[in-house]
């Protein structure tokens, strides 16, 4: 049962206040042999911007790192590094924020001529700088002509960008399946293409892929949507892990967030961990140990809404 | 080229009744386009004036041979005629004169000063892109730009290497910026000392610019990358192993600044600290030459597929912990498509006109400049942002192919570059019929410290492999020259800016864990290579005449040898050993335990650490390759003798010459290790599985040959004379300390090899000690009578021989759990 994406871009319920979020992310890996040694960096801190604040971030790790730093890339994302020197046979990391998100006036953007926010048509100076960031394909976002044709139903000349957007958007969500454990982060996006099924990162991909080919500027975003949705709206899908998305700049160098594994503007149930080009730029968690054995992690996201803040 | 493709217009050169002719339309290194000489050739053409055209063919080989000899190697991918091949060198220098090699040397220095404040700026302030002085793009969708480094690259660029053309019109262009991990500057170094010595004392009244001080002034750069001022720093060369076209380089490199040669695995990070893996501890790492690739430098940060960098590195550069030459970061520097900007970079970031400005270039990511590369398609090379894709010649393309090459670019027109197709000076080479021209670039080199370079005074000029080809590259089957700056007669002014050198030591080269173990198991290899190798011997006389040993026939010779053999290799149970098998066990180099399959696994460890080596070791590897590669063109089991007797020859050598030059402590000790361990545990075997076949050895004829494998026979004779009693064999075989190749002696050499490796001697006797101690002393307890019969030969000496054998492959496995501190598989966390 799909629900057809609003032609009015009203805010989502409840959500024209600001919303207090808490979320615990909690990574575990239990290997069959001891690790004597690992290294390890993630992008787990909730961005604080002008949409959103991160008012509390707490890292715990599990054995407890020799070594810890933190820095911030070139994308304004936090980046946790540590090392773990004493020998386990298990790894746990609980990262847990409070998240204060603001609703977004999309009817404000993205009004005017898509080309018009391509990344050549933008003006000199700091926006055309951060956009330059996000608008070339890299090797995960390379879109082939099938992909391009398939854009371009949507992104008719001077269609306004956000009309455009929204309908590729509701597009991918319509015509590729939700189904987990079919694909990995390495998984090509040709297969994806062809097989017209994946998770969220999948469609992220693959809606940024079009978006630079047509030469736009589009960002991957990885977050957290609410676990326990409001009362009356059904469970969103992607909730029990990482989430991703995308975001596309219009003509402004203003942000249009979009869901496409929900067919959701990104609202107040939406927290922002980290922008990036792909998902390489931006995964929750990497490392490299030495021992262990082949392992998933077990993962468990609960993102709680605290209540709404006064403005 | 053919004379065909020459203009008779163009003026010529007699050399010795040969003429030299450069194509018209550009430039010629030595000859003018009236025919006359360049200043600063005179001499030299002079020289080769006098000499005959077969003389001036013996320069090259002579050139070649030495170069051989020094093991001066380049690897070309995918090449047939095996990994390693002898660099390609010409006898005749670059003759470039002191007054033209000041506006270079201003240039050189110039551009790397460039390239080290745009490092900064485009991870710092990024003022150049706010500006406007450089597009973003060029930056950030280049997958050089590593954006974890934002506000992290705060080293200079320490070493720095322009890829130089000189146009028809005489003016050098830059052609490339190097600026990751150049190489090149040890071969330099390398062809200076080949071509002096091939030229010899009709060059000597040239005096090319001196290279050594460059090579003082690059260590001195380094070891300022140091964080701490206060101790000798510890500096490093992070080569990718034997498998780099360039590891001779690296090795060379490595021992000619007195550093330490690693792979990445001989590296960890431990608290954002580098740190390499010694025999005994961790010993923190200072600086590190990098000579791997950004991408592959940290598994963590980077490619995750990498198996050649070290997790944490790139977290290490960015607490400030490492210095790094060059940075991480820095390959982006490298991209064509910077070159169009450098001009206008140059004047606001240093307010200075570039020296040396580049080989006109058109990034096609701006529409004005896209449309002139489409439009001129012909006159161009097309290169990709990131400098990896091979250069692709306009003109060289059919027109599907343009069409081609026109819709890619235009369907990602910020991924190429277009550069005018530039026809390079020529410069005479040595061929078979005399001097010919060939284009030439020339890599010239600085180090420095982001403000202030120092410039090799030369550098290295490649060539094209014919006179159509623009492409330098040594995979092409491209040659060098060394490059002589000549000073002007009578002036006395250093082309170097002398400094004099801060009173700053670097600490000796450590010897690497991995060193160490590569030195262990050569010495291994090798040792039971030599007693195969006497085995095989033995057998093979025995098989010419087998009366004369006292067996009924061939047949039983064969049936002799199996148990014996089966120590080194193995030997199926119901098949004789026929001729065409020893054939396989000399030379089958997949059958595991064979003298070929030995030999190539000691010469990858010989070559694993080649900058340990003195010259006349690394001839005696030289000698054993070559034999082996002649063994299996000219085998016959016929003249086995004249096979055997080379290769012992060759391995006594080699163990001589190291012997002679390797300090213990840089690796003599696990030489000596590795070899003792190694004869002792062969010995062993070898009695071990002659024991069931002794029974029937009334004779003497299995003992005598037993004897004689293991090079004991003569020293028997003149104790015991013919008389192979079991008392005699086994007193000379096993107990007598005196026989250099009775097993214990052996024991007694490892013995005193883990007492020198014993740290702390007054806490007693370490485990390793311990347990050579109970091998040692159940030999001592011992007594050859006990073993005087065939039944207690089985009853007595067989359980006590194995239960010494189960003592020594234990007393192996501890000492390489101890010190070559194998890393456990690597688990990917995603």
């Amino acid at each position: 049962m799909k629900t057809s994406i609003s032609n009015t871009l009203s805010p989502s319920p409840g959500c024209d206040k600001p919303v207090r979020l808490r979320v615990k992310h909690s990574t575990c890996y239990r290997y069959a042999f001891p690790v004597v040694l690992s290294y390890n960096q993630g992008w787990l801190q909730p961005r604080s911007d002008a949409w959103q604040a991160c008012v509390s971030h707490r890292l715990r790790v599990e054995p407890k790192p020799r070594f810890q730093s933190e820095q911030v890339d070139l994308f304004g994302n936090k980046v946790h590094y540590f090392e773990l020197l004493a020998s386990h046979d298990v790894f746990r990391v609980v990262s847990e924020s409070v998240v204060i998100v603001k609703p977004a006036d999309y009817a404000q953007r993205g009004q005017q001529a898509w080309e018009k926010a391509c990344f050549l048509a933008l003006p000199p100076g700091l926006i055309r700088t951060q956009a330059s960031y996000y608008a070339a394909p890299t090797a995960m976002t390379t879109p082939t002509g099938e992909m391009l044709e398939y854009a371009r139903i949507s992104f008719t000349p001077e269609r306004p960008l956000r009309e455009a957007v929204e309908e590729l958007c509701h597009r991918i969500f319509t015509d590729f399946r939700y189904q987990g454990g079919v694909t990995g982060i390495d998984t090509p996006l040709t297969t994806i293409w062809e097989s017209r099924k994946g998770v969220c990162q999948d469609f992220a991909h693959l809606a940024l892929a079009m978006l630079r080919g047509l030469g736009l500027v589009a960002a991957y975003v990885s977050g957290y949507i609410l676990t326990r949705p409001l009362a009356g709206q059904p469970r969103l899908q992607g909730a029990d892990a990482s989430h991703a998305w995308f975001g596309v700049l219009d003509e402004n160098g203003e942000w249009l967030y979009l869901d496409p594994t929900n067919d959701k503007w990104v609202q107040t149930e939406h927290i922002r961990v980290a922008l990036g080009r792909d998902y390489g730029d931006v995964p929750p968690l990497k490392g490299i140990s030495y021992g262990g054995g082949a392992v998933s992690p077990e993962v468990a996201v609960d993102v709680e809404r605290l209540g709404e803040e006064e403005t | 080229m053919s004379t065909s493709e020459l203009d008779p217009e163009q003026p010529t050169l007699d050399l010795s009744g040969v003429p030299y002719r450069p194509p018209s339309g550009v430039y010629d290194e030595m000859v003018d386009d009236k025919g006359e000489l360049r200043q600063g050739w005179s001499r030299l053409s002079g020289y080769l004036g006098k000499l005959s055209h077969t003389e001036i063919t013996r320069l090259q080989r002579e050139t070649s041979r030495r170069l051989k000899e020094q093991g001066v190697y380049y690897h070309v991918y995918d090449d047939p005629e095996g990994a390693r091949r002898t660099w390609k060198l010409d006898p005749l220098p670059l003759m470039i004169p002191e007054t033209e090699w000041q506006t270079i040397e201003k240039g050189i220095a110039q551009r790397a000063r460039l390239m080290s404040v745009l490092l900064s700026d485009i991870y710092g302030a990024q003022r150049s892109i706010k500006e406007n002085w450089l597009p973003p793009e060029v930056v950030f969708q280049n997958p050089g730009y590593l954006s974890t480094c934002i506000n992290a690259v705060q080293q200079p660029l320490t070493i720095y290497a322009a890829d130089l053309a000189r146009g028809p019109d005489g003016r050098w262009w830059t052609l490339s910026d190097r600026t990751q991990g150049p190489s090149g500057a040890g071969y330099v170094l390398e062809a200076r000392l080949v071509t002096r010595q091939v030229l010899g004392h009709q060059a000597n009244g040239l005096a090319p610019a001196p290279l050594a001080q460059f090579y003082q002034h690059l260590k001195r750069h380094l070891a300022a990358l140091s964080t701490d001022q206060y101790r000798e720093p510890t500096i490093v060369l992070l080569s990718s192993g034997v498998g780099n076209e360039v590891y001779f380089e690296h090795a060379y490199m490595a021992a000619q600044l007195g550093i330490t040669l690693v792979q990445g695995d001989d590296l960890t990070v431990r608290q954002g600290n580098v740190y390499l893996k010694t025999i005994n501890d961790l010993q923190k790492v200072d600086v590190i030459i990098r000579r791997v690739d950004d991408s592959y430098c940290d598994p963590l940060s980077l490619r995750s597929d990498s198996m050649l960098g070290v997790p944490g590195l790139l977290q290490a550069q960015m607490l400030g912990k490492v210095g790094l030459a060059n940075p991480l970061g820095s390959s982006v520097l490298e991209s064509p498509a910077m070159l169009p900007f450098l001009h206008l970079l140059c004047r606001k970031l240093l307010d200075q006109d570039l020296v040396l400005p580049e080989v006109a270039s058109w990034w096609c990511g701006q529409p004005k400049e896209l449309s002139h590369v489409l439009t001129n398609l012909d006159a161009m090379v097309i290169k990709t942002v990131d400098g990896k894709a091979p250069p692709v010649f306009g003109a060289s393309l059919t027109l599907k192919q343009k069409d081609a090459l026109k819709a890619r670019i235009q369907s990602r027109p910020g991924w190429f570059v277009g550069q005018q197709c530039l026809s390079f000076s020529t410069v005479p080479v040595v061929g078979e019929q005399g001097l010919l021209p060939r284009h030439m670039v020339l890599r010239g080199f600085a180090a420095g410290d982001g403000r202030e370079y120092d410039i090799l005074p030369g550098g290295l000029a490649r060539v094209s492999a014919d006179a159509n080809t623009f492409v330098v590259s040594g995979q092409q089957g491209g040659s060098s020259k060394d490059t002589w700056i000549l000073r002007s007669s009578g002036s006395i002014k250093d082309v170097l800016r002398l400094r004099p050198p801060r009173q700053r030591r670097t600490s000796a080269a450590i010897l690497t864990s991995r060193a160490a173990e590569n030195l262990f198991w050569l010495a291994r290899y090798n040792e039971r290579t030599e007693s195969l190798l006497r085995l095989i011997r033995a057998y093979v006389k025995r098989l010419e005449n087998p009366y004369d040993f006292g067996f009924e026939s061939d047949l039983e010779v064969l049936k002799a040898l199996r148990p014996m053999l089966s120590t080194y290799c193995t030997i199926e149970r119901d098949r004789l050993i026929r001729m065409e098998n020893v054939q396989s066990i000399v030379l089958n180099h997949s059958r595991m335990g064979s003298v070929s399959y030995n030999l190539s696994a000691s010469i990858r460890s010989a070559y694993t650490v080649r900058d340990l080596w003195s010259g006349d070791c690394w001839r005696m590897v030289e000698e054993i390759e070559e034999l082996l590669i002649y063994s299996e063109k000219n085998w016959a089991l016929s003249s086995m003798e004249r096979f055997t007797q080379p290769f012992l020859g060759a391995l006594l050598g080699f163990w001589g010459a190291a012997m002679e030059s390797m300090a213990e402590e840089q690796g003599g000790l696990w030489l000596e290790l590795g070899r003792r361990i190694e004869r002792a545990v062969n010995t062993l075997a070898a009695v071990v599985n002659t024991v069931p076949e002794l029974e029937h050895d009334q004779e003497g004829a299995l003992r005598e040959m037993l004897l004689e494998a293991h090079d004991g026979l003569n020293s028997h004779r003149r104790r015991f004379g013919t008389d192979y009693s079991y008392f005699n064999v086994w007193q000379h075989l096993l107990l007598e300390p005196g026989n250099p190749r009775s097993l214990i002696n052996a024991t007694s050499h490892i013995g005193e090899v883990l007492e020198q490796l014993n740290l702390s001697p007054k806490a007693g006797l370490s485990i390793l000690q311990k347990q050579h101690l109970a091998i040692e002393t159940a030999l001592r307890l011992a007594d050859a009578n006990q073993w005087h019969s065939a039944d207690l030969v089985k009853q007595v000496l067989a359980p006590f021989l194995l239960d010494i054998q189960g003592r020594l492959l234990q007393l192996g496995q501890s000492i390489e759990n101890q010190y070559f501190k194998h890393a456990l598989p690597v688990t990917r966390l995603r």
